[in-house]
């Protein structure tokens, strides 16, 4: 862009790069809200890297890390502790990364569909449009997703190889292309050699095959045609060949309409809950280009290309991951961008009116709603928990924290407390079970001593839960006591508590006891 | 020529046909409520002229919670007085009409395609469909609509081809249509508008048939407007639209309250609704509930039966290919005709309180199995410019294909559907209705729980519907009945009581007929030894005891 000259075109994709740079990066640290606990075990392994070279296993410059969720891949850890060395540790510094690598491929994308289609200025123009301010790029970009990560660096690679092709660096091409291989092969052979790093890439990957509705029904079918009667029925219909049937459904479920323009997968975490990947106004712009591509003759290879792409979401245990899908929006945008192309004059300004408009109410909505609809699977309170923690826990024998809110929220406490040090051993999972005088987790294994203080922090849910085991647990005694009082709460969003401190009454209730069944 | 395609049309019928009337009476295993209500007020009109409020030829029928439209009322009467109140007599109208409509999407097509072949296929498609058949059996207003919304738009399109002859006659049978169901209330005005517009050129050139035909459906309709401002034509409207649903309800009523001008402008509650309805409408263009698992006969994330055969996904795709990139005998504002039936019709069902329904989007049909038609004949016309072989082949396949489809939807439809759903159909009442009929003289008093299920009461019938439907109760006796209720929407009459049975309570009233779900009359507390029938759901499931209690109850402690 910067080499384009300043033409007409030329500010309008400056103007377009730049509003995708700054929908990416801009109050990086408060949004999405909250701090998922994945986004902190990679901040804390980021000072961890930038300090001491070493990871939280005491490894020294691994090539692969362990988590919560599995293994992880090197990338996007060694670029989060090169922004902490760079910022500082900040939620801000661990999204940046992502984030910066996020709008270069903006820029990387409008170079490639230049190459790609080097008659159609305005494709381009459109297309990157498409990509700069779509929520599913902008959301994801702000995120420590690994998959925006890798196909982010995918399109820069992608317009590198292109830029080195039509210009005929063949030597430098070769040399792209050995290093990439190489380094791709060589992650990978290592990745295989890891322990369990066959069940680790199945579950990630492959989660279909393992899906039990699937095994579930055919039985269920099967007994109900003995009963009826027809075993022979039962067994030619509702066979393994009904996984082919339930993988043509989840096929189905990832091509429709609805999950691309209108609702996405419902995740928080992956988008807008309330609103599709890419914005409403482009969906007849879609059909529109679709419909110009086909009848232009559209290659097979690209919707071959296309059901290959979202391969990956059909495989995946959930029924779609929007995540998933995202290497399938170049082609989404650059037929959205070839159907703008058609639009006369008039209704051109008609669609950039309605544009603005339907960005503003996503906008609005993902500013102002779509926080307090997240804010749990985003696991928004914790910082302010960790905050009173670090203060109150000094206070008490043992601090009990329940995991139901974050189930690896010891990753979150490390992160906050600003420790460093080794959490645990290399292998396919690990989390943290203790931080100083903090039990994470196990509340069936909650034991109080005589004249211990205890400070139990639990989720409002589990009220009911800490109540019971003090009324019903206490068989020593027969006077029903309740052995604990509530001492405060940290409020979500809504207004609604999301954890409760509780502490023991020792004079009470001097008795050993378990909470939980 | 032409006979060779009536004969192929009379078999495609004749197939329809037996799909929709074998074994009718027993498959739904089950009347419905709404088919007990609908029917029974048909035997009152046949008996009476009034329905069984007491009304004289209503043009709108009270149900259970809402309120049901006259035609399919009127339209039963006949077999009603032929076959009597029975689940035949009862099925017997719609199963026709579903049948006669296969006539109707032949002609229309044709009048849309100019082609016999593409027409017979789009029949076909519709003869032998899951969604077309399941609602033609089960006394579904939603057919009867879609058969007049049919017939309207084929004598539309035929009198701007002939001279307007018979515009008259589609102005009726449109208004008919609207009469018949809900959706098409929202459908037929909008697609009259978007046919006028498309056909304005060749309705000036009929204009004076074109005033009369307009004049001829006003009048025709004109009851239906009165019927539609009253409460009557609003209830179902206002129950279960889109507003309602609890995904968004809590949004409108202010879940995110922000006063702000910025809220105002762009998080208002046109927008919130319209965002949500948008999810709604789009959730109609799902392959997967077209193809795989829309007709919901099983549970869900179990093997299923689309709207459509799954085998016909491939004549959509490659029908859908030919409707927009092939050149085909469709003219411009025929395929203009086919895109605005394909997009209005799951308009209003994508208005209501449900993530997808077949029943509401029911007047979709015939859109996409003329697409299906066209598809079908794209391959059809590929094959037989193959080799001999090939052709063979490929027609042993077609067959094989058809067959094993049709087999696997008689058994899902057969064997599962009743296993999965029985109670939801209100599999049982009928045994317990007639046992308590037929002794109804012994006790002083027959007291019946409207609520049951599986794994717990949550399913709430009427019935009093079925006690009136299975004992032929006379409508002149019922409507001069003193308005008892106890229970809701519920009727009392003769000794029959409706209303939830608490039995610690009830089981101090002595000389009583109890008819309750487990949930109600709990096995370990009701003497077994005066259970005089235990019905079983069809997944084997305890549905009803019919307990009758002692004149002096022992054991009772009543609180």
């Amino acid at each position: 862009m910067i080499l384009d000259k300043f033409t007409k075109k030329g500010f309008l994709v400056t103007l377009i790069v730049v509003f995708g740079v700054f929908l990416r990066l801009l109050w990086l640290g408060s949004y999405p809200v909250g701090f998922h606990s994945k986004e902190a075990k990679l901040g804390y392994r980021g000072e961890l890297l930038a300090q001491t070279l070493t990871d939280e296993t005491g490894r020294r410059l691994p090539l692969f890390f362990t988590s919560f969720e599995g293994y992880q891949f090197p990338l996007s850890s060694y670029l989060v502790a090169v922004s902490i060395k760079l910022f500082g540790v900040s939620e801000g510094a661990v999204r940046l990364p992502f984030a910066v690598v996020g709008s270069l491929a903006v820029l990387a994308f409008y170079k490639l569909a230049g190459v790609l289609f080097p008659k159609k200025d305005d494709l381009a123009l459109w297309a990157t449009l498409v990509v700069s301010i779509n929520p599913w790029l902008v959301f994801l970009s702000r995120t420590t997703s690994e998959l925006a990560l890798a196909f982010h660096l995918l399109l820069i690679l992608a317009w590198i190889l292109a830029w080195l092709i039509t210009n005929r660096r063949t030597k430098l091409l070769a040399l792209v292309l050995i290093v990439v291989v190489f380094s791709v092969g060589g992650i990978w052979a290592q990745y295989t050699s890891l322990p369990g790093a066959g069940e680790d890439f199945r579950r990630d990957n492959l989660g279909f095959f393992s899906e039990p509705a699937i095994a579930n029904s055919i039985n269920q079918f099967r007994g109900e045609e003995q009963r009826a009667g027809n075993p022979i029925l039962g067994r030619l219909f509702y066979n393994k060949s009904y996984y082919l049937v339930a993988f043509l459904g989840k096929l189905f479920e990832n091509v429709k309409p609805r999950l691309y323009f209108a609702s996405g997968d419902g995740s928080s975490l992956r988008g807008l809950s309330n609103f599709g990947p890419i914005l409403i106004i482009f969906l007849p712009l879609f059909f529109l280009g679709l419909w110009h591509f086909v009848k232009g003759g559209v290659k097979l290879s690209a919707v071959l290309l296309f059901f290959l792409l979202i391969l990956p979401s059909v495989l995946d245990r959930e029924t779609v991951n929007q995540e998933k899908l995202i290497f399938t929006f170049p082609l989404i945008a650059l037929a959205i961008g070839h159907g703008i192309g058609f639009l006369k004059r008039g209704v051109l300004v008609i669609f950039v009116l309605l544009l603005v408009f339907d960005f503003a109410v996503v906008a609005y909505d993902a500013l102002v709603k779509e926080p307090i609809r997240g804010q749990g699977q985003w696991q928004y309170g914790v910082k302010e928990l960790a905050a009173r923690l670090k203060l109150e826990s000094l206070n008490y024998d043992k601090v009990y924290l329940s995991d139901k809110y974050s189930p690896d929220i010891g990753g979150q406490l490390v992160f906050y407390f600003g420790k460093t040090g080794v959490l645990g051993q290399f292998g396919p999972r690990l989390w943290v079970r203790n931080v100083d005088n903090i039990t994470i987790g196990g509340t069936d294994q909650w034991q109080v001593k005589a004249k211990e203080r205890v400070l139990f922090v639990i989720t409002p849910q589990e009220r009911d839960l800490l109540s019971e085991f003090a009324v019903a647990r206490d068989s020593r005694k027969a006077v029903i006591k309740i052995c604990h009082k509530y001492t405060g709460e940290i409020l979500g969003l809504d207004g609604r508590a999301v954890f409760v401190f509780a502490q023991n009454t020792p004079d009470g209730c001097s008795y050993k006891f378990h909470l939980g069944k | 020529m032409r006979s060779k395609y009536v004969f192929a049309l009379g078999l495609i019928v004749l197939l329809g046909g037996l799909l929709r009337f074998w074994r009718l009476g027993e498959f739904p295993v089950s009347l419905s409520m709404d088919e007990a209500s609908v029917s029974y007020d048909a035997y009152s009109i046949l008996k009476t002229g009034r329905d069984m409020y007491g009304r004289f030829l209503p043009l709108s029928f009270r149900s259970v919670g809402d309120y049901k439209s006259p035609v399919l009322v009127y339209t039963m009467v006949p077999a009603i007085s032929i076959f009597g109140l029975n689940e035949f007599g009862t099925r017997a109208t719609v199963s026709l009409i579903g049948s006669l409509s296969l006539v109707f999407v032949y002609l229309l097509a044709r009048e849309l395609t100019g082609n016999r072949l593409v027409s017979l296929l789009s029949a076909l498609s519709v003869a032998i469909g899951p969604w077309h058949v399941h609602y033609s059996r089960a006394t579904f207003d939603s057919v009867v609509a879609d058969f007049f919304l049919m017939a309207g738009v084929y004598l539309l399109l035929k009198a701007l081809r002939n001279g307007g002859k018979l515009l008259w006659l589609s102005a009726v049978s449109l208004s008919l249509s609207a009469y018949s169901y809900h959706a098409e209330r929202l459908m037929v005005p909008l697609l009259l508008v978007g046919i006028v517009t498309l056909f304005r050129d060749d309705f000036y050139r009929i204009k004076k048939q074109a005033v009369l035909a307009s004049v001829v459906g006003l009048v025709v309709s004109l009851p239906l407007f009165g019927v539609m401002l009253r409460y009557e034509g609003q209830a179902r409207v206002s129950s279960v639209f889109i507003g309602q649903d609890v995904l968004v309800n809590p949004e409108l009523k202010g879940e995110f309250p922000d006063a702000s001008l910025v809220g105002r402008i762009f998080g208002n509650n046109l927008l919130v609704t319209f965002n949500f309805w948008l999810k709604r409408y789009l959730n109609y263009w799902d392959l997967r509930f077209l193809f795989l698992d829309g007709s919901k006969f099983t549970f869900p994330q179990t093997p299923d039966v689309g709207l459509f055969h799954l085998y016909e996904v491939i004549p959509f795709m490659v029908g859908l290919w030919c409707f927009f990139f092939a050149k085909s005998s469709l003219g411009r504002k025929e395929r203009w005709v086919i895109v605005l039936w394909l997009l209005l019709g799951p308009l209003a069902a994508s208005l209501t309180n449900n993530e997808q329904h077949a029943h509401r989007s029911l007047a979709t049909i015939p859109a996409p199995q003329i697409i299906v038609g066209l598809g079908s004949y794209l391959i059809i016309k590929r094959l037989l410019k193959s080799g001999a072989a090939v052709r063979v082949v490929a027609g042993a396949i077609v067959w094989l294909v058809l067959f094993s489809s049709l087999l696997y939807f008689f058994d899902i439809y057969f064997v599962h559907f009743p296993v999965h759903f029985s109670e939801f159909w209100g599999y049982g009442r009928k045994e317990t209705m007639l046992y308590a009929w037929k002794n109804r003289e012994r006790y002083r008093e027959i007291i019946v729980d409207p609520g049951y299920g599986t794994e717990g009461q949550t399913t709430i019938d009427a019935p009093y519907l079925y006690a009136l439907y299975y004992s032929k109760y006379d409508p002149a006796s019922f409507q001069k009945e003193p308005r008892r209720s106890q229970w809701k929407d519920s009727m009392n009459f003769a000794n029959f009581t409706f209303r939830q049975i608490y039995w610690p309570k009830d089981c101090a009233l002595g000389g009583r007929l109890f008819i309750g779900s487990p949930w109600n009359l709990p096995p370990k507390d009701i003497p077994q030894k005066h259970v005089v029938r235990t019905i079983f759901f069809k997944n084997n499931a305890v549905g009803f005891f019919v307990l009758e209690n002692p004149e002096r109850p022992v054991n009772c402690q009543a609180i």
